[in-house]
């Protein structure tokens, strides 16, 4: 497959967009299409405006000027009581976890499926299914803060999938873990991504780029400097 | 809903001191309110059955004919205000007299002629029994061709329905104080609920939860807290009204003091209700507008 022309299955568009905070362009004219099924790299070096990018996708930011369309929706005049639908078509790993400190691992995964208002038999039995599935049954009462990185990592990600969403945004998911650790993460993102669900990664982490799974695209300074087209099939 | 529940119930024993305390005050605003509220129910029903009571006394000029005597009787009875005329002539106003004096008799001895004049005992209609009113109907009365003089209970009467108003008009005003008050209480409380919880509230938001969702709880809690302050105040102002009763029930003319109506209770509950309810819709608007997202 070299560089997606055809813009059928494009699930985000981005149209000359620019993102301006106050002095600081943090993205500018950026124009890409992010495909259904795909997995995607966003790399580039601190500061480039990685986070910033993932962050149009579900209004965590708005553009400055040009277009992203989501899911067919323009984001410039998705109404506000929208927002939170469209949130939850969205796993969103963010890089600081994000967590809620004083709930437990059990409660923060479940607020997900619990603000979709699904039924609270089904909250705890997939929550449950869910974080076995990350290795973190054990810890299921466990506090956030009582967890290691590499475990917070691993319920950020539970959450992310909780609501089945279609698109997983991963900022840093690898950030600041040892090796095994970022294996079992990647593991769990892959093993999500294979049953369809299209993923974003931002990240700097030189050993998993090394692997060239997927698309990646190149931030600097805010401006998209190379696509390169996925070598194999996505992990 | 169930859920919803829940979750504010969740809250409550995280937060325990501080809903406990927010109760606590709502309460003490509502039991001061509603302790005025029992003063001025039971002012205003001693008062109606004073009211119910009212008499002017209409003594006419000596030595008028008796068609004299009948045509001012229509005329009292015709006139505004008054629900009845009662002729009392001078021997029956005696015979009443030395009745009530049975003891002594010997004061009537040598009093020679009835120095009693006919009267008209005239019965104020309730509606009409305020200070000012009886005041304008006697000086009419007084007008009558017929009529010698008018006599009425003027300075109790003035008196009791100027310490009415008294109470009503400050009673109002501290309602209205305490009123702010406690939505003032509720307001911050809500308030430190959401600032302390701002992370929680925008991680609420980014996983998909909608206002209502991350409201609902809030507003619940809210709710249930007015309502329990409501409860407790009118349980701590049951306590008090039976302590006072107990003590001095029944010393001023068997008048005993009621408790409030099933419907002044209602309103009280009502309002602390709203109170909670209002309160936090105050917090959540700032709030709201405040992290617009
Ligand atoms: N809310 C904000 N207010 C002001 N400036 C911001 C804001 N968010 C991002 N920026 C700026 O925009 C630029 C891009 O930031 P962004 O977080 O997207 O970078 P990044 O590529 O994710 O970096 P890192 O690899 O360190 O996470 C940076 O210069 C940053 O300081
Ligand atoms: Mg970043």
């Amino acid at each position: 497959m070299t560089q997606p022309d055809n813009t059928d299955d494009a699930l985000i568009r981005l149209f000359n967009v620019s993102k301006r905070f106050g002095a600081k362009l943090a993205l500018s004219n950026i124009t890409m299409d992010i495909h259904k099924g795909e997995w995607l790299y966003v790399t580039g070096p601190s500061g480039a405006g990685k986070s910033t990018l993932l962050k149009l996708f579900y209004l965590g930011e708005k553009t400055t000027s040009g277009q992203v369309l989501v899911f067919g929706t323009n984001m410039n005049r998705l109404a506000r009581r929208e927002i939170p639908f469209l949130r939850r078509r969205f796993g969103i790993i963010f890089q600081d976890f994000k967590l809620i400190a004083h709930r437990n691992v059990f409660e923060n995964v479940a607020l997900v499926l619990e603000a979709r208002g699904e039924p609270r038999a089904m909250i705890a039995k997939r929550t449950r299914n869910i974080l076995r599935h990350a290795g973190m049954e054990m810890r299921m009462n466990a506090m956030p803060t009582t967890l290691s990185g590499g475990e917070q990592q691993r319920v950020a990600v539970a959450r992310a999938i909780a609501g089945q969403p279609e698109v997983i945004l991963a900022d840093e998911p690898t950030g600041s873990l040892d090796p095994k650790s970022a294996e079992i993460i990647i593991g769990l993102l892959s093993a999500y991504h294979k049953r369809g669900a299209t993923v974003l990664v931002a990240t700097h982490d030189t050993e998993l780029l090394a692997r060239r799974e997927g698309r990646i695209i190149r931030l600097e300074e805010g401006r998209l400097v190379s696509s390169e087209p996925a070598v194999g099939e996505a992990p | 809903m169930r859920d919803h529940m829940q979750r504010t119930l969740k809250d409550f024993t995280a937060h325990a001191f501080l809903h406990g305390i927010t109760v606590l005050t709502i309460s003490l605003t509502i039991l001061i309110a509603g302790a005025l509220l029992l003063v001025v129910e039971n002012g205003t029903a001693v008062i109606s059955s004073w009211k119910s009571g009212v008499t002017v006394m209409v003594y006419l000029h000596d030595g008028i004919s008796s068609s004299e005597v009948e045509a001012t009787g229509r005329s009292l009875e015709t006139m505004g205000g008054v629900k009845g005329a009662t002729f009392i002539s001078r021997d029956e106003a005696l015979t009443d007299l030395m009745e009530s004096m049975a003891g002594q008799r010997s004061l009537f001895d040598d009093l020679g002629e009835n120095p009693l004049p006919d009267a008209y005992e005239v019965e104020v209609s309730p509606e009409a029994a305020e200070w000012s009113r009886v005041e304008v109907m006697a000086a009419a009365m007084v007008k009558l061709s017929a009529v010698d003089e008018v006599e009425y209970g003027r300075s109790w009467l003035a008196r009791v329905s100027r310490l009415l108003g008294l109470v009503e008009l400050t009673g109002g005003a501290l309602a209205l104080l305490f009123f702010i008050v406690a939505l003032f209480i509720v307001y911050n409380t809500v308030r430190l609920a959401l600032y302390s919880r701002r992370d929680e509230i925008e991680i609420m938001q980014l996983v998909g939860a909608t206002g209502n969702f991350i409201k609902m709880p809030l507003y619940l809690a809210g709710i249930i807290e007015g309502g329990l302050g409501a409860l407790i105040a009118l349980m701590a102002l049951f306590g008090a009204y039976l302590l006072f009763v107990s003590k001095v029930g029944g010393g001023v003319d068997d008048f005993v003091p009621s408790f409030l109506s099933i419907g002044a209770m209602g309103v009280v509950f009502l309002y602390g209700i709203f109170v909670g309810w209002f309160g936090c819709f105050l917090s959540l608007r700032e709030f709201m507008q405040e992290t617009a997202v």
